[in-house]
């Protein structure tokens, strides 16, 4: 990030006061965001947070939740970089139904997501009752219906980053790959590809976090198995019910993750000044 | 035939492009006009990345675009080789990735790929830059970069688009030559695309002037020069050029009498133009501040709209123009005895 020249001595500015009702609601909107954390580090059993992490339930929604988010952001990339260059390259009637179609699971809630998918993928589902008769596999309550429930809330996420990124690119350094001989999905491989890595690595990170925390979809579509599809944000839930000191030290977890998410993200949403 | 035969016909809106272009192998040809005029169409649809809507593109023989008769050639199989306006460097790779990607592009695994990048590097006076990124190029380096890529992907046609135009003014002119040197060493047809008049008097062969989307006169720069048969045409290149050395504001003119500019700055071989209506003429010596002025008869006389260009005779055979009424007025025709004047503020200067 390029800072402003320092010349001279720094400008003075005319002292600005704040409107009472800004600033009041203002602070009142930072304890709605600061007061629970608060809550969560004053209860947080310090002394025991090494053998409550070193818990095997733990472990295994620690391992699982790497697991799947990881499976789910590649598979988001794989599959979310076509869905972004067919939106922002090709002019075709239904294009907006398209992108209306791909970016649903961000605004759906994600239960309504999770039996969707149920519906579709289940062992009675519409495809996948053929899907277990021809190839054996069975995707609800299993780790691959966990990743699949997280890569249908993940994609959106980089669908949108990577095509705003798409659309931003110069389209001269295309067109001049064009004139040089290199076929369509030469440019792409060679040249567009290269070109979006900064965009798409926010995508990853962004699709990555969102499977991470993704509850809904996958308690009902994958279940809440130990071992097999209980992901962290699960884990929490359920030892509310019963270990109050494993659920705060899994979320005091979840919480250091996001905020060194916030740490990799924030060139992109606060530009230095 | 062996160069390029062109008739671009397309429509954007409201914006209509119809032009007729002919260029021979080892010919360039400058299509000069202005922003607006339709210049980046033609270059887009010459290239591929734009479909005319009728007419035909024809290079060396292949049919590349014609609509009549079903035929698109996509823009990685025309063998075009385009140096586009700012370059479009490819700023993730390296100035010799840049360049070997022409010669990659169609095929990953050229065996020669390597020792062909490496003259075109050398040829281009490119080695010691092999290693940088675009983004920490200069002007001049950017452009040879653009240059050694268009012509290591070894096209039947060069197209370059306003390729001076991101230069500082004081590297211009030896960049200019420079360019004239590489273009004098590819062998197909050359379409440069141009709003300055000097680069299309100094780099081609023929001139097409385009207006609104249509060419509106072609020729030999000098005619062009000397007989612009609209006042667009005229105030587009109907400009003087007189070739001679300057100190301190003085010129020493390859022939004729000396000349006085008004940039003392400017030392060395220079190149002057002055617009024919910055050429005063007079019946009486002129009195008053012009600084450069002689007397000289009249070689003929062209209307053009409601002025005229009068063609003066030696010692500098400059073109004026002036209107009907002061023509009238002072009792002007061919053979008459004139006063010329010009002042030192009106004419530009840049080194040559």
């Amino acid at each position: 990030m390029v800072g402003r020249p320092v010349t001279g001595p720094p400008r003075r500015r005319p002292p600005l006061k704040a409107p009472w009702p800004l600033l009041a609601l203002a602070i009142i909107g930072t304890a709605l965001f600061v007061l629970p954390l608060v809550g969560l580090l004053a209860r947080t059993p310090w002394s025991g947070l090494g053998s409550i992490l070193s818990q095997q339930v733990v472990l295994d929604a620690l391992r699982l939740s790497m697991i799947t988010s990881t499976a789910a952001a590649v598979l988001a990339v794989l599959l979310g970089v076509p869905i972004a260059w067919v939106l922002a390259r090709l002019e075709f009637r239904g294009r907006s139904l398209l992108r209306g179609l791909v970016v649903l699971p961000m605004v759906l809630p994600p239960v309504v997501g999770g039996a969707a998918l149920l519906f579709a993928f289940g062992r009675r589902g519409f495809f996948g009752e053929a899907l277990f008769e021809a190839t054996g596999i069975l995707l609800p309550f299993s780790i691959g219906g966990a990743v699949l429930a997280a890569t249908f809330v993940a994609t959106p996420f980089l669908v949108l980053t990577v095509e705003g990124a798409l659309r931003s690119l110069d389209p001269r350094f295309e067109a001049a790959a064009a004139t040089l001989g290199a076929s369509r999905w030469t440019v792409f491989r060679r040249v567009t590809l290269p070109l979006l890595g900064p965009s798409l690595a926010v995508g990853v990170v962004i699709a990555w976090a969102r499977a991470l925390g993704e509850f809904g979809a996958t308690i009902t579509f994958a279940g809440n198995l130990q071992g097999r599809t209980q992901t962290m944000p699960l884990a929490v839930f359920v030892a509310l019910e019963s270990e109050r000191d494993t659920a705060i030290a899994l979320s005091l977890v979840l919480v250091a993750v996001s905020l060194a998410i916030l740490l990799v993200l924030r060139d992109r949403w606060w530009p230095a000044r | 035939m062996s160069g390029l035969d062109a008739r671009l016909k397309l429509s954007r809106g409201a914006f209509d492009l119809d032009v007729s272009l002919v260029v021979a192998a080892g010919e360039t040809l400058a299509l000069l006009g202005p922003n607006g005029s339709g210049k980046t169409s033609t270059v887009l649809a010459l290239a591929g990345l734009a479909a005319i809507d009728e007419g035909h593109i024809e290079l060396e023989g292949n049919i590349l675009d014609d609509p009549g008769l079903g035929v698109f050639v996509p823009p990685d199989r025309r063998r075009i080789g385009v140096v586009f306006q700012d370059y479009a460097l490819f700023p993730h790779l390296t100035v010799a990735a840049n360049v070997g990607f022409a010669i990659t592009s169609g095929n990953r695994r050229a065996p020669d790929a390597a020792e062909r990048t490496a003259a075109w590097l050398q040829r281009l006076r490119l080695e010691d830059l092999a290693d940088r990124k675009p983004g920490r190029l200069s002007g001049g380096e950017s452009q040879r970069v653009a240059l050694a890529r268009a012509l290591a992907s070894e096209p039947s046609l060069l197209l370059l688009d306003e390729p001076l135009a991101a230069l500082d003014v004081a590297i211009k002119a030896a960049l200019r030559r420079e360019l004239a040197d590489h273009l004098a060493g590819f062998a197909g047809p050359r379409i440069l695309i141009t709003h300055d008049p000097t680069d299309a008097f100094l780099l081609a062969d023929t001139i097409a002037i385009i207006e609104a989307g249509g060419v509106v006169q072609v020729g030999r720069a000098d005619d062009l020069r000397r007989h612009p048969r609209s006042a667009y045409a005229a105030d587009l290149a109907g400009v003087n050029l007189l070739a001679g050395t300057a100190t301190r504001g003085d010129v020493v003119m390859e022939s004729g009498p000396p000349m006085q500019i008004a940039e003392t700055g400017v030392g060395g071989r220079v190149l002057l133009t002055i617009h024919p209506r910055a050429i005063s003429l007079h019946v009486e010596p002129p009195s008053g501040s012009p600084r450069n002025a002689w007397q000289t008869s009249i070689v003929w006389i062209e209307p053009i709209g409601d002025r005229v260009r009068v063609q003066l005779g030696t010692p500098h055979p400059l073109t004026a123009e002036i209107t009907e009424g002061s023509m009238t007025r002072m009792g002007l025709t061919v053979g008459s005895a004139v006063w010329v004047a010009i002042k030192a503020t009106e004419i530009g200067v840049q080194p040559a």
